[in-house]
């Protein structure tokens, strides 16, 4: 894994098994995936949603 | 636990989130039950996982108005987050948005305020900066408030969160239509009919955008729109507006939801006043 301070973009390289796996499901080819930080902190610890608190009028 | 359970567990969980964001928490709740299930199963020794499979299946319980069920698993989460070293400050904030959501649900603004002013104290406190969820935290403060006749602490939290809100329009398109929704219910309370018109109208317009025709938060800012035309005597916009808000309910919350039964009596008397007006 690579991390490019400037841009905060992280490569992360594929295993050939992962390769595969991609080839299999999307039919595209790839060395690599590129995530921006934020991105790779969404995949690795998702953040709780919260819920909307919307005023209902009643009349 | 295998790579192919995980990977269940991890669609089960997307497919309900993405189902209870399109706006059908009953689609979403068998899903979202099955992935808590899995997530027990699979990881029993990972709070962070575990919280965030519960708080999914409570907003959805809140959607169908099962309050004291989303109270209990927003609670389990929050027990989790709490007894685990290396919580995320911001998800036990979120909890207590959460929290303070469910009283604000049920009517309860007094046991509602508690928790959202910990909620905001904590983002604050988390170092999350002033990004999209501090200000869903100044909104759902704002309206608590609101609820308690505290109308000028609430529009300044709803303009300071569609301030930070706007500084990315697009990315928070469905958060600014509840800002702009509360703004509006908060004009209405107040007696500024005009304004609330204004806000709510805009609301409207973009949830209809982002959410589409048929998700019942779309139904909340109809009704409300509704409210206000009614209060000004134009009984047959009025009426218009709570079918479709009835309509768009019934399908998406069930006929016996609380906000449907309110806004079905709101269009039955809406009519008759039309109808009343019209033979006059």
């Amino acid at each position: 894994m690579q991390s490019d301070k400037e841009s905060d973009v992280v490569r992360i390289d594929l295993t050939a098994e992962q390769k595969a796996q991609l080839k299999s499901a999307t039919g595209r080819d790839a060395e690599a995936i590129e995530l921006t930080m934020q991105e790779l902190e969404a995949r690795i610890a998702p953040r709780l949603a919260g819920n909307h608190n919307e005023t209902f009028l009643l009349a | 636990m295998s790579a192919g359970e995980g990977l269940r567990t991890e669609r089960l969980a997307r497919a309900g989130a993405l189902l209870r964001r399109r706006g059908d928490p009953a689609g979403a709740e068998p899903l979202l039950r099955a992935a808590l299930a899995a997530t027990e199963q699979a990881y029993p020794r990972d709070p962070a996982r575990l919280a965030h499979a519960l708080n999914e299946l409570g907003l959805v319980c809140k959607d169908l108005a099962r309050y004291d069920e989303a109270r209990a698993l927003y609670e389990r989460a929050l027990r989790l987050l709490l007894e685990a070293p290396g919580s995320q400050p911001g998800d036990i904030a979120t909890l207590q948005h959460n929290l303070g959501g469910i009283e604000h649900a049920r009517g309860d603004s007094v046991a509602g305020e508690p928790h959202a002013r910990s909620g905001l104290a904590l983002r604050l406190a988390s170092g999350e900066g002033n990004g999209p969820a501090l200000a869903a935290d100044m909104i759902a403060l704002g309206a608590i408030l609101d609820a308690r006749g505290e109308y000028a602490e609430a529009e300044r939290l709803y303009l300071d969160g569609l301030a930070i809100l706007e500084g990315d329009p697009d990315a928070h398109a469905p958060e600014i239509a509840v800002a702009l929704n509360d703004l509006g219910a908060s004009y209405a309370q107040r007696g500024m009919l005009s304004d609330a018109v204004a806000m709510l109208d805009r609301a409207a317009a973009l949830k209809r955008r982002v959410l589409g025709p048929r998700h019942h938060e779309l139904a909340v800012t109809l009704n409300n729109l509704a409210v206000v035309h009614e209060r000004r005597g134009d009984h047959k916009h009025a009426a218009a507006l709570y079918a479709e808000a009835v309509s768009i309910l019934e399908r998406s919350l069930g006929s016996a939801h609380p906000r449907t039964v309110s806004c079905r009596a709101n269009e039955a008397r809406c009519s008759a006043a039309a109808d009343a007006s019209t033979a006059g």
